[in-house]
C-alpha cells in the first residue's frame, strides 16, 4: 500500500505580474521504504514538489495523500502534527536551530509532541550516537562542521519514526566525502525505518543509489 | 545622500513599526522633557505676570519685613516725593463669596487678589480699564469718576471675566471672608483686561484704600508704599540712597526681587522634576540604541557589500548616525506639541503642590513657542546622535569580508566579556563616592550624579545579569513551563547582546519606580509618624479649609474666647506667622505659644538630646526653635544665633532646639507670643490648636461649638481627620512624581514589544523551522509571550535591587540636601509585591502582538533554497 501518493498536483503562483507554474499535473505514488531521487535542472520544480507532498505547502490543484488521509481535507494544526508525527525534513542548509543544542536539536519534534523530557533526551542521545554525534551532545550548530550538521538533521527527520523522509538537495552543500556518508546514512535509516524517502538532488551520483528517479523538467515529470 | 536614501530611507519604510515605534519613543521622552520645563517655567512665570501685572510702572517699593507699615509714619517718608510718585497699598489674597453660589456653602471662596489703592495718586502706576454702565467698553473713565465710584466703604470692582463668569452685574452683593468674618460688598464697576486686571484668570478685585482697610482689619496700616521713580533716574543708585536714608525696620526692593526669591524657593522643587524627566528621555535614548543596534546587526551583510565597493568607513558612520537623527528630528517633531499637552496636564498636577507650599499662583502653560520646539530638538537629537554613536563605530569598524561571512557575530558569544563586570562595578563605587559629597548651591548635583552613576553602572550590568539568568533558569523553565519553556529560554540565551539595551530600558525605568516608591513609602511613614507624634491636639480650628498664602486676617478674638471658655478645652493655642526674608529667600516666622506646647504638643526634636527642656529655655527669651530644614539650609544649629527682620531692625535669637517639620522646606523659625509680640506686630492666629480635658467626647465637642460660633466662618479638623487631611496633600503632591514614572515604564514596556518584535522577524527562518518539524502556532505564540515574561521578571528583579540603592541615595542624600527633610528608610512592600505582579502581566502583554505576528508566520521563511 502506498504511503505518499500525489494525484495531479499543480502549484502555481505569481512573482511581480507573471504567472509562474512551479508543478504541473505531477503524480507521483511512493510505497514504504522505496528510496526515489528527484532530478532536474534549477527552476524545473523539484523543491516545490517535495514542499507539496511534504505538507508544507498546499497545492493550487490536485491531491496530496498520506497514509490514507487527503491533506487539502486537514487545517493547519493537523497539518503541523502530521509534520511532527509522520514526516522528516532534511535540507540542504542544515536548519538546525542555532540557539538549541544538537540533542536538543534532534529531540525537538518529540518534545513539540510532549514526550517527556527524559524520554526526549534518552532517544535524542540514542539517534546521536547512531549519527556518529555522541560526542557533540552539547554543542551548539555553530560549532559543528557541515557534515556533523548535516548527521544531526538526519537524526532530527528520523527520531519520531516518520512514515516519509523529504531531503532537499541534502549533500548540496557538503563535500564529496562527507556528502557520500550522509547518504549512506540517509539510505541506512531508509532501509532500517522503512520510512520512504523522497530526495532532489542534482548529483548524479546520489540519483544513482535511488530505487526510482524522477526526472523533473518546467514542472513535468518524466520517471524512469 | 542618495545612499542614505536608499540604505536607510527604504530600510526605515520597509520597517514602519519597528521605525514608528522608535520614533514615538522619542517622542514621548522629549515630550516629557519639555512638558515638564514648560510646568515649572509657568508656575513661574505665572507668579511673575501676576507680579508684572500688579506692579504696573512701579519701580520700587517700600516695605516692612514680616509685618505692615503704621500709616501715622508715613509723613516721616514725605521725603520719597522728591523721587517720584508715591502710593501707598493694601495688597492681599482673599476669599470671595457669591451668594446662591456652590462655593459659598462649603468654607471656601474663590481667592482673589485685593488691591486696595488710593485712586486717585494710583492711577500713574497701574492701568484700570472701567465699564460700568455708562461707559462704553474700553472709553477712559475719569479719576473722579472712580473716585465716585469708590467712595461707598462697601464698594469692589471686579473684573468683567470674574464676573461674567458668575453671573454677577452692578449693584450685585459679594461676600468678602475675613477669617472668620464675612464682610458684604456690592459691585460697583468693571474692570476690562488691562492692567492687574488681566492677571490670575480674573481673580483680581479692587478697593478703596480706606474701605479695605476697614474690610481686611488692617485699619490704619497699609502692606506697602510703591514708588515710582522720575523718568531719567537711575533706578540702582536711587535703591541704595532710598535705603541708606530709611528708618530702621523698613526696606526697600524692585517688585522683581520677589519673582527672584519665588524662583529660587522652587527651586529645588523643579530641579528634582526635571531629573526625573530625563528618566523618560533617557529609556528613549535607549531604543534609539537598540533601534541602531539591530539595524546594524541585521544588516552585517549589506555593510560588507557597501564596504567591499569602497563605501569609506566615515561614510558607514554617516548613515547610521544619519538613522538615528532622522529618526530624532521626527520625533522631536512630534514630540514638541505633544509635550505642550502634556505640560497642561503637568501643570495641573504640579501648580496645586506649588500654591500649597510655596506660592499662589496661577500658571498658565505659555503657547508653544518656537524657543520651546527648538528646546525639543536641542535636547532630543544630539542625544540621539550619541546614543546611536556606540552601534554606529561598530558598523563603520567592521572588516569588509568579515561582515559579508558572518551574517550574526552575535550567536556565537557565549561568555561574558569581562567589561561588562568591571565597568559596573567601577560605576557603582564612584556611585558611593559621589553620594558622600555635599550640595552645590543648595542642589543636590553629587547626589544626582551618584544616582545616575548607578543607573549607568545597572544598565552596564544587564548583559551579565543575563548570563547568569540563562544558566539559572535553564532547568525551571524546562520543567515548569515545558518545550516552549526551554525553546524561550534557549533562543533569549542566544540574544543576550540584543535583549540587553531593552531589558537595560525596562530595568531603569523600573529602578526608578522602586526607587520612588520606597523614597515616597518612607517618607509617607515618616510623616504619619511625624503627624501623630505632633499633632496632639483634639481639635484643630482653622478659617478655611486651605487658607490662601499670605491670608492673614486671622481668627477673630471673639471665635477664640468662644472656643477657650467651653468647658470641655483644657487649652488653646494659636499659630500666628509671617513672612520674613532672610539669607536671600524667604522663611517663617511663626509664632505659638511655647507653655502650652511644653504641656500638651509633641515637637519631635532633632537635636539636642532633651529638646524639651532647651524649648523651655525659650519661653519668654529672644530665643527660637527653628525646623530641621531651616537649620540644614542654613547652616545653623543649637547655640547659634540667628538674625531676623523685624519691624525695629535686625534682631539676633538663639537657636535653643532643632526640631522635625515636613509641612515646608521653606525652613520655619518658632517662637514664644510673648517673644514674637515683641518683635513684630500683633497679629491674630490663622488657627487654633485645641486640646480637651480627658474623656471629652471630641464630636460632641466639635459640634457644640460650631453652634456656638453661629455663623462665624471657622472650620474644625478632628484630629484624625486632620490626619487624614494631612495624607491626602501628601498623596497629590507626589501625583506628578507618579504619572512621570508611568510614562517611563510604559515607554520601556514599549522597548519590550520592539525588541520582541524585532526578534521575532529577525528569527523569522528559525520560527519557520520549528513550524516545519512540528511547532504549533499556539506553541509559537506562548514560547514568545514566556520570553516577553522572562524579561519582564529579570528587568524587575534588577529593578528592585538597583532601586533600592537608588532610594538609599534619593532618601539620605538628595532629599536631604534638596529640601532639608530626614526620612526613615521603610519598604513598601505591598507596592512592591503588587508592582511586580503587574510588570510580568503587563510585559506578557507586550509580548502579545509579536506573538500573534510570530503564530502568523508561515514556512515561506524557510531558506530550503537559499
Amino acid at each position: 500500500m502506498a504511503v505518499l501518493e500525489v494525484r495531479d498536483v499543480s502549484k502555481r503562483y505569481q512573482r511581480g505580474d507573471r504567472d509562474i507554474t512551479a508543478v504541473d499535473g505531477v503524480s507521483l505514488t511512493l510505497d514504504p521504504g522505496v528510496f526515489a531521487a528527484v532530478v532536474g535542472p534549477s527552476g524545473c520544480g523539484k523543491s516545490t514538489l517535495l514542499h507539496v507532498a511534504g505538507a508544507m505547502d498546499r497545492p493550487t490543484g490536485g491531491e496530496v495523500w498520506l497514509e490514507e488521509r487527503l491533506l487539502s481535507t486537514l487545517d493547519d494544526d493537523a497539518l503541523t502534527r502530521l509534520r511532527r508525527e509522520r514526516i522528516g525534513f532534511v535540507f540542504q542548509f542544515f536548519n538546525l536551530l542555532p540557539t538549541l543544542t544538537v540533542a536538543q536539536n534532534i529531540g525537538l519534534p518529540l518534545l513539540l509532541a510532549g514526550e517527556p523530557v527524559r524520554d526526549v533526551d534518552r532517544r535524542a542521545e540514542s539517534w546521536a550516537q547512531q549519527v556518529g554525534l555522541g560526542h557533540r551532545l552539547d554543542h551548539f550548530p555553530q560549532q559543528l562542521s557541515g557534515g556533523e550538521a548535516q548527521r544531526a538533521a538526519i537524526a532530527r527527520a528520523v527520531i519520531h519514526r516518520p512514515a516519509v523522509i523529504i531531503a532537499d538537495e541534502p549533500t548540496g552543500n557538503l563535500d564529496s566525502a562527507n556528502g557520500a556518508r550522509v547518504l549512506d546514512l540517509l539510505r541506512t535509516v531508509n532501509r532500517e525505518t522503512g520510512a520512504a524517502l523522497l530526495l532532489a538532488t542534482h548529483d548524479a551520483s546520489v540519483a544513482a543509489a535511488a530505487d526510482r528517479l524522477v526526472q523533473m523538467r518546467d514542472g513535468h515529470v518524466h520517471e524512469s | 545622500m542618495r545612499l542614505f536614501r536608499w540604505f536607510i530611507g527604504r530600510h526605515l519604510l520597509q520597517h514602519p513599526l519597528r521605525s514608528a515605534m522608535t520614533v514615538l519613543s522619542i517622542a514621548v521622552g522629549v515630550a516629557v522633557v519639555l512638558a515638564i520645563q514648560l510646568a515649572n517655567a509657568s508656575s513661574v512665570r505665572g507668579f511673575e505676570v501676576v507680579l508684572d501685572a500688579m506692579a504696573g510702572r512701579t519701580s520700587l517699593e517700600i516695605t516692612a519685613p514680616g509685618a505692615t507699615l503704621d500709616e501715622t509714619r508715613l509723613p516721616e517718608l514725605d521725603w520719597l516725593r522728591a523721587y517720584g510718585l508715591v502710593s501707598p497699598i493694601i495688597d492681599a489674597d482673599v476669599r470671595l463669596t457669591v451668594p446662591g453660589d456652590g462655593a459659598d456653602d462649603v468654607l471656601g471662596g474663590d481667592v482673589t487678589r485685593l488691591l486696595g489703592v488710593d485712586i486717585l495718586r494710583d492711577r500713574p502706576f497701574r492701568d484700570y480699564a472701567l465699564a460700568d454702565a455708562n461707559t462704553p467698553t474700553g472709553q477712559a473713565v475719569s479719576t473722579r469718576d472712580f473716585l465716585d465710584l469708590l467712595t461707598d466703604p462697601r464698594a469692589v470692582v471686579l473684573t468683567r471675566r470674574f464676573a461674567d463668569d458668575r453671573g454677577l452685574t452692578l449693584g450685585d452683593d459679594v461676600g468678602l471672608l475675613v477669617g472668620d468674618r464675612e464682610r458684604p460688598l456690592v459691585v460697583a464697576g468693571v474692570l476690562d483686561d488691562v492692567g492687574p486686571a488681566r492677571a490670575l484668570d480674573g481673580h483680581f478685585a479692587l478697593m478703596d484704600i480706606a474701605a479695605a482697610q476697614w474690610a481686611l482689619d488692617r485699619i490704619g496700616r497699609v502692606d506697602r508704599v510703591d514708588v515710582r521713580l522720575k523718568e531719567g533716574i537711575d533706578v540702582a543708585e536711587t535703591e541704595a540712597r532710598i535705603r541708606a536714608r530709611l528708618p530702621a525696620g523698613l526696606s526697600v526692593d524692585r517688585p522683581a526681587r520677589r519673582g527672584a526669591e519665588v524662583e529660587r524657593m522652587l527651586r529645588a522643587f523643579h530641579f528634582n522634576l526635571t531629573a526625573l524627566s530625563l528618566i523618560a528621555l533617557l529609556v528613549g535614548l535607549f531604543l534609539v540604541y537598540n533601534t541602531v543596534s539591530v539595524s546594524v546587526i541585521t544588516r552585517r551583510g549589506e555593510i560588507g557589500v557597501l564596504r567591499t565597493v569602497g563605501t569609506p568607513r566615515r561614510v558607514i558612520l554617516g548613515l547610521f548616525l544619519g538613522e538615528a537623527i532622522a529618526m530624532a528630528v521626527v520625533g522631536c517633531a512630534v514630540g514638541a506639541p505633544l509635550g505642550w499637552v502634556l505640560a497642561q496636564a503637568a501643570v495641573g498636577l504640579t501648580s496645586s503642590t506649588v500654591s500649597q507650599f510655596w506660592v499662589t499662583t496661577a500658571a498658565a502653560v505659555p503657547p508653544l513657542d518656537a524657543t520651546s520646539v527648538g528646546l525639543a530638538f536641542a535636547v532630543g537629537v544630539p542625544l540621539a546622535a550619541v546614543a546611536a554613536g556606540v552601534p554606529a563605530l561598530e558598523a563603520a569598524r567592521l572588516a569588509p569580508m568579515a561582515a559579508v561571512r558572518s551574517d550574526d557575530h552575535l550567536r556565537g558569544r557565549a561568555r561574558l566579556p569581562r567589561r561588562f563586570v568591571i565597568g559596573p562595578c567601577l560605576l557603582f563605587v564612584a556611585g558611593a563616592g559621589l553620594a558622600t559629597r555635599g550640595p552645590i548651591g543648595g542642589l543636590p548635583v553629587y547626589g544626582l550624579l551618584a544616582a545616575l552613576a548607578v543607573v549607568f553602572g545597572a544598565a552596564l550590568l544587564v548583559p551579565a545579569v543575563l548570563f547568569a539568568a540563562r544558566r539559572v533558569g535553564d532547568g525551571p523553565l524546562a520543567r515548569w513551563l515545558r518545550v516552549e519553556g526551554r525553546l524561550a529560554q534557549a533562543s533569549l540565551g542566544g540574544a543576550i547582546p540584543r535583549l540587553a539595551i531593552s531589558v537595560a530600558a525596562l530595568a531603569v525605568s523600573l529602578a526608578m519606580m522602586v526607587a520612588i516608591a520606597i523614597m515616597v513609602g518612607s517618607f509617607r511613614q515618616t510623616v504619619i509618624y511625624w503627624v501623630g507624634q505632633t499633632l496632639q491636639a483634639d481639635l484643630f480650628v482653622s478659617t478655611a479649609r486651605r487658607s490662601p498664602v499670605g491670608d492673614r486676617a486671622g481668627l477673630s478674638e471673639a471665635a477664640e474666647r468662644i472656643i477657650a471658655a467651653h468647658p470641655a478645652v483644657a487649652a488653646v493655642d494659636g499659630f500666628a506667622g509671617t513672612n520674613v526674608p532672610y539669607d536671600d529667600t524667604v522663611v517663617v516666622v511663626g509664632s505659638g505659644r511655647f507653655d502650652v506646647l511644653l504641656d500638651h504638643g509633641g515637637l519631635l526634636f532633632k537635636a539636642p538630646a532633651d529638646g524639651r527642656a532647651a524649648m523651655a529655655t525659650a519661653v519668654g527669651a529672644d530665643a527660637v526653635v527653628v525646623s530641621e530644614s531651616f537649620a540644614l539650609k542654613h547652616g545653623k544649629g543649637v547655640g547659634d544665633s540667628v538674625e531676623l527682620a523685624t519691624p525695629a531692625g535686625p534682631a539676633p535669637f538663639r537657636v535653643a532646639a532643632v526640631y522635625y517639620d515636613y509641612s515646608s522646606d521653606r525652613g520655619l523659625v518658632m517662637m514664644d507670643s510673648p517673644t514674637f509680640a515683641r518683635h513684630y506686630e500683633a497679629r491674630r492666629p490663622a488657627g487654633l490648636s485645641v486640646y480637651l480635658r480627658d474623656g471629652a467626647d471630641v464630636d460632641l465637642v466639635r459640634d457644640e461649638l460650631l453652634a456656638a460660633l453661629g455663623r462665624a466662618r471657622i472650620f474644625i479638623n478632628t484630629n484624625a481627620t486632620l490626619r487624614a487631611e494631612v495624607l491626602r496633600i501628601f498623596d497629590s503632591t507626589f501625583a506628578i512624581t507618579y504619572a512621570l514614572e508611568a510614562i517611563a515604564i510604559v515607554v520601556s514596556l514599549f522597548g519590550v514589544a520592539v525588541t520582541l518584535l524585532t526578534l521575532a522577524l529577525e528569527r523569522r527562518a528559525e520560527l519557520a523551522l520549528l513550524r516545519l518539524v512540528g511547532a504549533e502556532r499556539r506553541q509559537i505564540r506562548r514560547m514568545i509571550m514566556i520570553e516577553a515574561g522572562v524579561l519582564g521578571g529579570v528587568s524587575q528583579t534588577i529593578g528592585l535591587v538597583v532601586g533600592t540603592a537608588l532610594s538609599l541615595i534619593l532618601i539620605y542624600v538628595i532629599n536631604v540636601q534638596s529640601f532639608g527633610w530626614t526620612i526613615q528608610f521603610h519598604l513598601p512592600v505591598t507596592f512592591l509585591v503588587q508592582s511586580t505582579l503587574l510588570i510580568l502581566a503587563a510585559s506578557v502583554v507586550a509580548g502579545f502582538y509579536p506573538a500573534r505576528l510570530a503564530g502568523r508566520f508561515g514556512l515561506g521563511g524557510l531558506s530550503v533554497e537559499k
